[in-house]
């Protein structure tokens, strides 16, 4: 994958091969399997939400309140009437979209610090370091609940109290996978043909850094998911009317020991949802680890 | 040995303040105007409102007031006072950190008690119907968050079978589903760690060394197998602090325990900012100390780590990069 110098042909030849590889081997693994389908159904459910939805996600009836799961209401009625299983499916759309945009921003910031850090060594290094001790030192649920609480809550503002939580994770990774690349025959042989650090970050170091990345991201779009619920769920974060899941389980609070529903399917869904994501990063972990090739 | 431990503590004194440093520049972004909180009514004249501003410090320049806020900190050990209910943070914060610690330190060992122990129990019978079905479980409980756990917990043992009190912290009843809860997360990934490093070490060629000397099984798992396998499994756990001690912040919420979690989160409802910020605080000392733990934890599992210290580096990062070089 690397042999930049190669052909094209050759080049692509090997690239596919690799992918192929990884392909194969985490087809064989049947419970990363599950994972990704659960992942798939749930990112088509939030695309199609309004198709797939019984009923609006907003329509309060009052009369219909807190009814049980029945023909009409497969998962029943929340406390303003409205109806779970709707809510549910719009909600999967705001957790994920949120979910998503926080790791791409953690993925951005993160990995471009991590890249550096580890490329340039000396003083950058010592700085970003320290820097992301401290936003270690704060752990990630207090940090994202203190940002909310400054920004305010909302879907755009979630997303980036998440985003500035996930950081530190992602710079540390790249940053240990960079030490290790930088010092490899092929990077001194794309500095003595004269790249640029910016260059050789971006078109050398970066690429070889994403098995390790792929298997991160898709943990943390499940872990995410369940911060945002968190949020939501003492009340920062996605506020009401918009449904998220931690919020509709935050709205079965007073319900607790009274009604079911309310409760239980929501927390379902996050799980499930962390279920997939967990699973299918495990599987991408073992397909992506060379250790594993017979 | 002491050395080491010296050094760690001078290294979290700049990470500290750092996070005092973020917590308060965050907290003058927060909606809301303190002083009009504080004064408690729309109804003010101007001159009100500038005394109040100045009692409360707010009229100065952000610079100066960190660095006053700083200095107190530091000198003092004054958090401030809580806007809310003009008492020193301090004392409020030192009737409830006792409980959220107490908390989150029983959820980290019930996890590391139960976890370690059925993690090498699984990776020993690996392939038999037990592994599986821990590891299956572990996976499905690595999916479930705590706060929902806790509330199927009431709704299940409080409410319809009314075995377990639902709120509160009075007697030994009450900590069984919040510790639970918050544990259960930690209990899974480390369950899960513990076995497929244990897997890893077995596979070693000093294991079956020790076992063609005919050295007992117990033994080989225990007296050479374990110390090794262990190194990750502290890492995990390390990494974990933060994750329980914030999850159980929020589990407190829905228990109704008197800790920490429901002072910050009544604090953000309020604006009470010197509350905000000292919760964070106390939160991150512990998560430092708690590494701090780790670190030295780790050099006594093994003593080639303690040698490396020296040096400001930790292995456990190190063995990660190059276990990941191969890739």
């Amino acid at each position: 994958m690397n042999a930049q110098k190669n052909s094209g042909s050759m080049e692509k030849l090997r690239k596919s091969s690799q992918w192929k590889d990884v392909w194969i081997r985490l087809r064989r693994n049947k419970l990363a399997m599950v994972g990704m389908v659960i992942a798939v159904l749930l990112a088509l459910m939030a695309i199609f939400a309004p198709v797939i939805a019984p009923y609006d996600y907003q329509v309060q009836s009052i009369a219909e309140r807190l009814q049980m799961p029945s023909a009409q209401h497969l998962m029943g009625t929340d406390n303003m009437g409205r109806d779970i299983l709707s809510r549910l499916i719009y909600g999967g759309r705001i957790s994920l979209l949120v979910s998503l945009l926080a790791v791409i921003v953690s993925l951005v910031i993160g990995g471009l610090l991590g890249a550096v850090s580890g490329y340039m060594g000396g003083k950058v290094d010592a700085v970003i370091m320290r820097l992301m001790d401290i936003l270690m030192a704060i752990p990630g649920i207090l940090m994202a609940v203190c940002i909310s609480a400054a920004l305010g809550g909302g879907v755009w503002q979630t997303a980036l109290a998440i985003a500035v939580a996930g950081i530190a994770g992602v710079c540390r990774l790249v940053r240990g996978q960079t030490l290790t690349l930088r010092n490899q025959e092929y990077i001194e042989a794309a500095r003595a043909s004269g790249s640029g650090t910016l260059r050789i970050l971006l078109s050398n170091i970066i690429p070889n850094c994403l098995a390790p990345i792929i298997v991160n991201t898709t943990m943390s779009i499940g872990g995410n998911i369940m911060m945002i619920s968190a949020l939501s769920f003492v009340g920062l974060g996605v506020q009401p009317p918009i449904p998220e899941w931690g919020a509709i389980l935050n709205s079965g609070r007073e319900y607790v020991s009274t009604f079911w529903p309310l409760i239980t399917f929501p927390g379902i869904a996050i799980a499930l949802t962390m279920f997939g994501f967990n699973v299918f990063g495990d599987g991408l972990r073992d397909a992506l680890d060379p250790k594993l090739k017979q | 040995m002491l050395r080491f431990i010296g050094r760690r503590l001078l290294v979290m004194i700049p990470v500290l303040l750092g996070v005092l440093i973020i917590v308060y520049a965050l907290s003058c972004f927060m909606p809301g105007d303190p002083v009009i909180n504080k004064l408690g009514t729309q109804n003010y004249t101007q001159e009100q409102y500038d005394a109040m501003e100045h009692q409360l410090g707010l009229d100065q320049p952000f610079v100066v007031r960190l660095g006053s806020y700083l200095w107190g900190v530091v000198t003092r050990l004054d958090l401030g006072e809580s806007y809310a209910t003009n008492r020193p943070v301090t004392e409020s914060l030192a009737q409830r950190v006792g409980v959220s610690i107490q908390l989150g330190l029983m959820s980290l060992c019930l996890a590391g008690i139960l976890g370690i122990p059925i993690g090498i129990f699984s990776a020993v019978r690996q392939n038999t119907i037990p592994d599986y079905t821990i590891t299956t479980l572990s996976i499905i409980l690595a999916s479930l968050p705590g706060f929902w756990l806790a509330m199927e917990a009431i709704l299940i043992f409080s409410a319809k079978l009314q075995i377990l009190p639902a709120s509160g912290l009075t007697s030994w009843k009450h900590y069984i589903m919040p510790v639970v809860c918050a544990s259960m997360m930690t209990l899974a990934s480390l369950v899960r760690m513990t076995r497929s490093s244990m897997l890893e070490v077995i596979r070693q060629d000093y294991i079956r060394t020790a076992r063609s000397k005919g050295m007992k099984e117990t033994r080989v798992i225990f007296k050479h197998a374990l110390k090794n396998a262990l190194i990750p499994v502290i890492t995990v756990l390390g990494n974990q602090v933060g994750m329980v001690v914030g999850g159980s912040i929020i589990i407190e919420t829905i228990f109704n325990i008197p800790g920490m979690g429901s002072l910050m989160l009544s604090a953000i409802n309020q604006r009470d900012y010197p509350v905000i910020m000292g919760v964070t605080l106390v939160t991150s000392v512990f998560v430092c100390i708690c590494n701090l733990v780790v670190d030295i934890v780790y050099s006594l599992v093994d003593p080639q780590i303690r040698s490396q210290f020296v040096s400001g580096k930790k292995r456990g990062g190190k063995e990660k990069t190059e276990k990941e070089a191969a890739a």
